[in-house]
């Protein structure tokens, strides 16, 4: 028995949280033997969790109108 | 009599003291809460929304706050709690994001689940370049994060960000287990075929 690319797309993610049994991830590790595009999307895998986990987001500021608005608010309670 | 004694006196006090606290809170806070929340949703006009939630109700529950824990990590759990909020109402659309079939994943794969020979597969294992030092990468990498669907975002914030368990997650947007993995992989390719697409690797 063998698993599509879609399939071993799907238990790359699964894996991540040891979510599929033993014997699914002889399978992944037996498809990646002959697949070397999903091998790649691992490796697209493994980066992007290192970029989701990094914290690639641009640090920012409330702008000082929104803040105004927000204390206004405030003090209209 | 009038009532404009010390007791009124006093009144002034908390109430100008109430004044600067809520301009103190939010010079002090703000930012923090808004940079948390703009990773946590998608455009910037909801995270506004999300951080004066949160200080709207600070504001009405503060005396539930018991000082234990310094004030931001206060004013961080309310938003948290917010942000779930939102997610979960995002998560009400789900029929709607499944039953699509505009997903760019779902062009990577022939019906017998292979990958089509027409795709084409950037090599990032062995790319000669470090995409994570690259300024123009990540901004790209943002850009393609904010395409994901509302609940594909949700989901993947909740997973990667927030780091919490697919079990977890499925119980707070009220989705089956069947549908967190596809949202998963489906924003996985997504963001693959976005970043190709805009990094040039092909």
């Amino acid at each position: 028995m063998s698993i599509s690319c879609r399939e071993a797309v799907d238990y790359i993610s699964r894996l991540e949280e040891n979510k599929i049994p033993g014997e699914q991830r002889q399978l992944l590790q037996a498809h990646f033997l002959e697949c070397p595009r999903c091998i790649e999307f691992n490796s697209f895998n493994t980066l992007l969790i290192k970029m989701l986990k990094d914290d690639l987001s641009v640090k920012v500021k409330l702008n000082i109108d929104d803040k105004e608005i927000i204390i206004k608010a405030l003090k209209g309670i | 009599m009038p009532q404009c004694g010390i007791q009124l006196g006093l009144c002034m006090d908390l109430e100008q003291k109430r004044q600067l606290d809520a301009t103190r809170w939010v010079n002090n806070y703000s930012d923090s809460l808004f940079t948390y929340a703009l990773r946590r949703v998608k455009d910037t006009h909801t995270a506004k929304d999300l951080v004066q939630d949160t200080f709207l109700a600070a504001w009405r529950n503060a005396e539930n706050y018991n000082g234990t824990a310094p004030v931001l990590s206060w004013l961080y759990a309310i938003l948290k709690n917010k942000i779930i909020d939102h997610y979960r109402n995002t998560a009400n659309r789900l029929t709607d994001e499944l039953a699509s079939e505009n997903y760019e994943g779902d062009h990577y794969f022939g019906a017998n689940g292979q990958w089509l020979s027409s795709v084409s597969f950037a090599n990032w294992s062995s790319s000669p370049v470090n995409p994570l030092d690259s300024k123009e990468f990540i901004k790209i990498f943002n850009n393609c994060k904010k395409k994901l669907k509302d609940l594909q975002g949700a989901v993947f914030t909740m997973k990667y960000i927030d780091g919490m368990g697919s079990d977890k997650i499925c119980i707070e947007l009220n989705i089956s287990s069947s549908n967190y993995w596809v949202l998963i992989h489906r924003s996985k390719l997504q963001l693959k075929a976005c970043l190709e697409k805009t990094w040039g690797f092909n």
